[in-house]
Order: C-alpha cells, then sequence, then structure tokens
C-alpha cells in the first residue's frame, strides 16, 4: 500500500487510481496509459499522496483580565492524507466486515440509488466490480485543525480569603475538529503508517482544578 | 605530566585495539539454535527431523483454500459468491486473473516453501552418520516426490516458471520451459518411485495401518496422472503418453490385487469422506493427515453458503449444469447437500428461494468438507449447530478410486478398450450407483470409454478442490476444455433443475478467449524481485 522509492517521501501511497463507476456500477480505474478499466494490474499502481503532513501549525494564547484567564490552544497538520481502511472494509464486504455497515455505501451505494450519477459506492451485486485498499477511493485528505485545550482558571487571592490563595480551573481538551477526514480521527492511525485501521481516537478530556497556596 | 602521558598512551593503545584489530575467532556466530544446512544432518535424529519439518510445510501448504486450489475454481464443478469478499476465488472463476489477485500469490509461495524444505533434504541428508543407506534413500525419496509434486501444481498453474534446486532462493532465476519442467518431475518421481517402500512399518510413517508418508503406490499413481497431462495440453505428446500413464496406474491397480498394497474401495460411497474413515480410509493412497489440536485445516465453513444456519464462508458452491448432469445415486447423495437449512431452520432444496427472490446465490452446496463441530462425529446436514472453523478431516490428494478412472481414460485414449479398464471403471460406477448396473461394457468405442471415464473422475472429486491432486479444473485443462466451459458460462442459460423452476450462475463471465486464460499470471510481488517472470 505504500512504497518507498528515491524522488519521493516516506510514506507515498501506492495505489489504484479509482476513476468513478462503469455503467453497471463497478469501480473503474485509470490504466498506465490513461485509459479506464475493471481489472487494474499490478502495473496500473500510482504513487499518490503522502502520510506526513507537509506542515504543521500551533496556536497558543493565554489571555488574563483581573484574576481570570483563559488558554486556548489550537494545532493542526495539513497536506497529508491517510488511507481510509477503515471505511474501505465497512463498505467493501470483506472479510472482517462480512456486510456492507456503513450507512453511506449501502444508501448511496450503485444498487440504491435511483439517480447513478448520485452512486458514491460501487454496486455489490455487479460480479465484476473489483474492491482494493489500495486505491484512491479511500485515500483521504487528513488536514485537520483541532482545538487541543481551552482552560478557564479564576483565581481568588489571600486577601479575600484571608489564609489561602483559592485557584479554581476548568479545562477541556480535543474540544472539537475541523476536518474533511470521514475517519475517526485524523491525527492518528494504526499499522502502518498513515494507514487507518480504524485507531482508537484521541478522547475528549475535561478537567477541573483547586489549587490552595497557603 | 609523567603520569598524564602515560594514561593518554594507555587510552590510546586501548582505542586502537578496540578499532583496528581485526575480528578474531570467538565473534564467529556459531548459532546453536538454528539449523543451517552446513551442520545439520550430524546426527542420526536430524534426518528424522528434516523429514517431520518437510511433512509439516507440506500440511501447511495445503491446510486452506488460500493456500492452494483456488485457481480450481476454473473448473465446471464449482463456483463462487458474486461478489462479498470473494474476489480472489471469483477471478479464477471468470476465467480473468489479475496479477494482484490477493491470494494467489500464496498459491506460489507455498509451492516454492515445499521445494525449499525438500531441497534441503535431498541435496544434504546423505551425510547423515549412523544411519543405514536405505533410511537415506528413503528420505530423500520422499523429498524428490514432494519436489516434483510441487512443480507440477506449478507448471500446470503457470506454465513456464523458474525451477530452484537448492534451499536458496534465486531472483534472478530464468523461467524454464514447460517440457524441461515436466522432465524434472519425471526424473524426481523416477528417484521417488525407487527409494520409497511399498508400505512403511513402523509410526510415525504409518498410523492407522495407513501409509502417512509417501509409499511407493503414490508415486507411481501420480505419475500415471503426470504423463496424462503431458499427453494432453499444451505438450500434446499423445497416444504414447497415454500408454505410459496406462502403464503405471496398471501398475498400482495389479500390486493392490495381489496384495503388495493394502489399498481397496471403500464399500459405500458416503464413507469415503466420512469422520468414521478419515485416518484410516484405505482408498487414499496418498493424504495429507491433519490434527486438530496440532496442525488443523480450515476447510469445514469453505462450502457453506452465507445464508445457512450453520453459518458458513460461502466461498464455494457447486455449479448448476454440473449438478444436473451429475448421475443420481448414494455418491450424489454424498457430495451435495441432500437439503439445506437455511436461516429459517428449515431444510430446503437447494433451488428454494423466496417470492420475489432474496437469495444471493442459489446452487448446488458441496458437503465432502463439513465436519461436526466436535470433530469426531459424523457430520448431519440437518442439525442447526455451527461447523467448526478449523478441521481434521484427511486431506485426500489420491484415491484408488481415481487411478481406476485413470487407468479406464488413459487406455481408451490410447485406442483401447480391454476388459480390465471397464471392470475397474465399473467398480467406481457400482458403487456410486449403490448396486451392481456394470453400465460400461467393452462394446464401447475407445473414444467412449475414455470420455466415461473422464466424467467418472470428474464425478469422484467433484468440488474437491484444494486438496486433490487431479480436480476437474485440471482434467479440463489437460484435455483443453476450459475454454468450452468459458463459452458456455458467458452465455449462461436458464437450467431447469426441477419441473418449472430455471436457475443460472450467479457469476457472470464476459471476455474473449485467449490461450492466456489457460494460466495464472505471474504474482505480481513476485514480478517485482525477479523481473524474468514476464511471458
Amino acid at each position: 500500500m505504500q512504497i518507498m522509492k528515491p524522488g519521493y517521501p516516506l510514506g507515498s501511497f501506492y495505489v489504484y487510481d479509482w476513476a468513478g463507476f462503469d455503467e453497471h456500477g463497478a469501480n473503474l480505474y485509470r490504466k498506465a496509459d490513461g485509459s479506464l478499466t475493471t481489472a487494474p494490474t499490478a502495473a496500473d499502481r500510482i504513487i499518490r499522496g503522502c502520510a506526513s503532513p507537509k506542515w504543521m501549525a500551533g496556536w497558543n494564547n493565554t489571555i488574563i483580565w483581573r484574576n481570570l484567564s483563559v488558554n486556548i490552544f489550537f494545532n493542526g497538520a495539513f497536506d497529508y492524507d491517510r488511507l481510509n481502511i477503515s471505511r474501505f472494509t465497512t463498505a467493501s464486504m470483506s472479510g472482517v466486515s462480512r456486510f456492507i455497515t456503513l450507512r453511506d455505501a449501502y444508501f448511496r451505494g450503485w444498487d440504491y440509488v435511483d439517480d447513478k450519477s448520485q452512486a458514491l459506492y460501487p454496486s455489490v451485486t455487479n460480479t465484476d466490480n473489483k474492491s482494493y485498499a489500495n486505491s484512491t477511493l479511500w485515500l483521504e485528505d487528513a488536514s485537520f485543525i483541532k482545538l487541543k485545550n481551552i482552560s478557564i482558571a479564576y483565581t481568588i487571592p489571600r486577601h479575600l480569603t484571608r489564609v489561602v490563595d483559592i485557584q479554581i480551573s476548568v479545562s477541556a481538551q480535543d474540544v472539537f475538529t475541523l476536518s474533511k477526514y470521514k475517519g475517526m480521527d485524523p491525527e492518528v492511525y494504526s499499522s502502518y503508517d498513515g494507514i487507518d485501521y480504524g485507531a482508537y481516537p484521541v478522547p475528549r478530556t475535561y478537567t477541573v482544578g483547586l489549587k490552595l497556596t497557603f | 605530566m609523567h603520569d598524564n602521558m602515560k594514561y593518554k598512551t594507555l587510552i590510546f593503545t586501548l582505542l586502537s585495539t578496540a578499532l583496528f584489530s581485526s575480528c578474531v575467532d570467538f565473534l564467529d556466530e556459531d548459532a546453536k539454535g538454528k539449523l543451517p544446512s552446513d551442520e545439520f544432518f550430524s546426527s542420526k535424529n536430524d534426518l528424522a527431523a528434516s523429514l517431520n519439518s518437510l511433512y509439516s510445510v507440506v500440511a501447511t501448504s495445503q491446510y486452506a483454500n488460500h493456500y492452494i486450489g483456488t485457481n480450481f475454481l476454473s473448473g465446471d464443478d464449482i463456483s463462487t459468491h458474486p461478489a462479498s469478499n470473494k474476489q480472489p476465488l471469483r477471478e479464477h472463476d471468470q476465467y480473468s486473473v489479475t496479477d494482484n489477485n490477493s491470494w494467489m500469490v500464496n498459491l506460489w509461495e507455498q509451492r516454492y516453501k515445499v521445494i525449499k524444505a525438500a531441497n534441503f533434504i535431498i541435496n544434504n541428508a546423505s551425510r547423515t552418520p549412523d544411519v543405514s543407506k536405505a533410511e537415506i534413500t528413503e528420505a530423500i525419496a520422499q523429498a524428490h516426490f514432494w519436489r516434483a509434486y510441487s512443480y507440477f501444481y506449478l507448471v500446470t498453474t503457470w506454465g513456464e516458471v523458474p525451477v530452484m534446486l537448492d534451499e536458496k532462493i534465486d531472483y534472478n532465476a530464468p523461467l524454464e520451459s514447460v517440457e524441461d519442467i515436466y522432465t524434472l518431475i519425471l526424473s524426481d518421481l523416477k528417484i521417488a518411485e525407487e527409494g520409497c517402500p511399498d508400505n512403511y512399518t513402523k509410526a510415525p510413517q504409518v498410523l492407522n495401518g495407513m501409509n502417512v508418508a509417501v509409499s511407493r503406490g503414490a508415486v507411481k499413481a501420480t505419475m500415471a496422472y503426470v504423463y496424462m497431462c503431458m499427453a494432453g495440453w499444451p505438450l500434446n505428446k499423445g497416444v504414447e503418453y497415454y500408454d505410459l500413464a496406462a502403464k503405471k496406474a496398471e501398475e498400482v491397480i495389479d500390486l493392490t490385487e495381489n496384495k503388495t498394497y493394502y489399498y481397496r474401495l471403500l464399500d459405500n460411497y458416503a464413507d469415503v469422506y466420512s469422520q468414521a474413515y478419515t485416518q484410516k480410509n484405505p482408498e487414499i493412497i496418498l493424504g495429507i493427515y491433519y490434527n486438530r489440536d496440532r496442525t488443523s485445516q480450515m476447510m469445514p465453513l469453505t462450502d457453506f453458503l452465507l445464508d445457512m444456519k450453520q453459518s458458513g464462508w460461502g466461498d464455494t458452491n457447486g455449479e448448476i449444469k454440473f449438478w444436473k448432469e451429475f448421475p443420481e445415486g448414494p455418491r450424489k447423495e454424498a457430495t451435495y447437500f441432500p437439503k439445506i437449512m437455511l436461516a429459517d431452520g428449515e431444510l430446503h432444496d437447494w433451488w428454494y428461494d423466496t417470492e420475489p427472490a432474496s437469495r444471493e446465490v442459489v446452487a448446488p452446496v458441496f458437503m465432502k468438507s463439513a465436519e461436526a463441530a466436535d470433530g469426531v462425529s459424523e457430520f448431519d446436514y440437518t442439525s442447526p449447530s455451527p461447523g467448526p472453523q478449523y478441521g481434521q478431516k484427511t486431506g485426500q490428494v489420491i484415491r484408488l478410486a481415481e487411478v481406476y478412472c485413470w487407468y479406464a481414460e488413459a487406455t481408451g485414449r490410447a485406442g483401447r478398450v480391454t476388459e480390465k479398464a471397464v471392470d475397474v471403471l465399473n467398480r467406481v460406477r457400482n458403487r456410486a450407483d449403490g448396486t451392481t448396473t456394470n453400465l460400461y461394457t467393452t462394446a464401447m468405442s475407445a473414444e467412449e470409454l475414455a470420455e466415461a471415464a473422464y466424467n467418472e473422475h470428474g464425478w469422484e472429486i467433484a468440488g474437491y478442490y484444494w486438496c486433490g491432486f487431479a480436480s476437474r479444473s485440471r482434467d479440463m485443462f489437460r484435455m483443453y476444455r476450459l475454454k468450452e466451459h468459458f463459452e458456455y458460462r458467458k452465455e449462461n442459460p436458464m437450467i431447469e433443475v426441477a419441473p418449472g423452476i430455471m436457475r443460472n450462475e450467479a457469476v457472470k463471465v464476459t471476455g474473449t478467449w485467449d490461450d492466456s486464460k489457460m494460466y495464472c499470471p505471474y504474482p505480481n510481488t513476485d514480478v517485482v524481485l525477479n523481473p524474468g517472470l514476464k511471458r
């Protein structure tokens, strides 16, 4: 699914170039000579996409107003891809899932939709249909921006409490993700670099803090 | 100052010792845990260990349908599911195999693994000390057999392939011609025939009175079929080789008649693939013995349809035309499920479908590989209990009934009709009919005899694709009949399977025939390593 080749970055995907469906709903792939086929051979694979982001960014900001402080941390990674194997297995009757278990793969599949131009997934009754996990159909832009952390803290100074400084804080991690990636979390993956077999996503966590300074 | 200088000298000396000295003997590896060729076969036990290893590799190489036999779906006896995860099987059934077929690479790789294990013994076993010459000969003979066996699979599946005669794998090896590979196969088989005993006398080569290791009879039977293949496509050596085939098959038959071999046909066909006889079936001339607790096979669920109550994998099912032409009788009843139990828990004829139609695969179902969950009781098709994923039924590579068929066919194709050929063919058919019909007579023409035997063989081994040496597909290959079936499948006519009920195949076949469809393409993973792999 990936290739190491001089001139290409590590984590380059080696995939079939998916090109829509034929008139009976079978997956079409672009051959090396540019023509389309339902039965590509190994020589038709192309190098496309990369598992490592071109660039990453973070923005950390703390705003303090009187006794209140707010910290916000965004981060993001851009221009990279994930091979979404979870989507492949749930949409392709592979051994793991055996049936179509992805909602879209059924309701937006060729066999279900009336207007075939709206189909997003191939026919599963066409015996000529071939599915390959290593296809651009499952290769997705995984660029994302995440609110990694937000925390709000309020300090009650000693002269009010007479004994201690009290700081009360509330914070949340991984609050939201902006991404077109269809898998669970563009930031994590399992198995090989950039190949998403349904890795456990980074959980959203909440923290409440109380700090007493004597 | 003085002291400092001393230290510097000392450090320099130590460093130069560490950095510039050459390796000394104690650094040479002596990996006691490995079995390097040049250290092995230094004691008597090594010989037995090398054979154990070979048979273990052989058993693994045939344990499941993604390791062997997927290509036999091109036969007219067997088909698969039209969708699901069956793409690797379906490509063979559709005669449109691509070089990226995800199972095909295993078919290729497993054969070379057996070859490597065999080469290890062939090239090194003779130096084993403290064992008799006879024991060494016997071990090497078995290795030659399995090497020939593997090259036979390769040459009938890919045609020209690289030939490895050393333990190492050479990625620059050129393709050898089909003719040359058959020459190697025959020379290996002749060594095996010479060196393998008629019967083994002690465990583990003999278990429950059965030859578990390759016996001379097994080699002769194999030779008979190899000659038949050489007589047919693509070498087309014709009558001369059918004669050779008939002669080899006859040797097996004669040595069985005079009790040199213990082989005999079981009385009831239903027993042939039964649990009761699986470890002690006197009809098996060459078998691969499995054990669920050690090396199991992974076959019991492959033939059950996905919508059956016993919840199978739906890998394979019978083709309708073959089923229709299959003569009624005990053989047919034991080959296919007499009735299938669907999710509703009811028993149905295989052609049953709901109104409107909802079943994806409406096809006869093979019962030969089914096993009861406990691995001991006889399989019962009326029981709803799910089958086991791992099984231990013996892989029946060659049976006596097949040798009878080959003998009759080779005799017929060589242009003769003999009483003996008709007689052995009738033995097969009488058992299939469950009564002495003696259907075949010497009044038949040689061609009729050959065709009758060809068909009987097909019915005997129908659907038995992963462990059989001579599958239906291979019969069609050597007779150049795959093309005919390709055209038939393209047409896919409706067939009346019961009064008023019409069915046809679920898997569509399209395209135009050319002889490249006779072979599989070389797996792309190996083409990358050895660019010489191209036609």
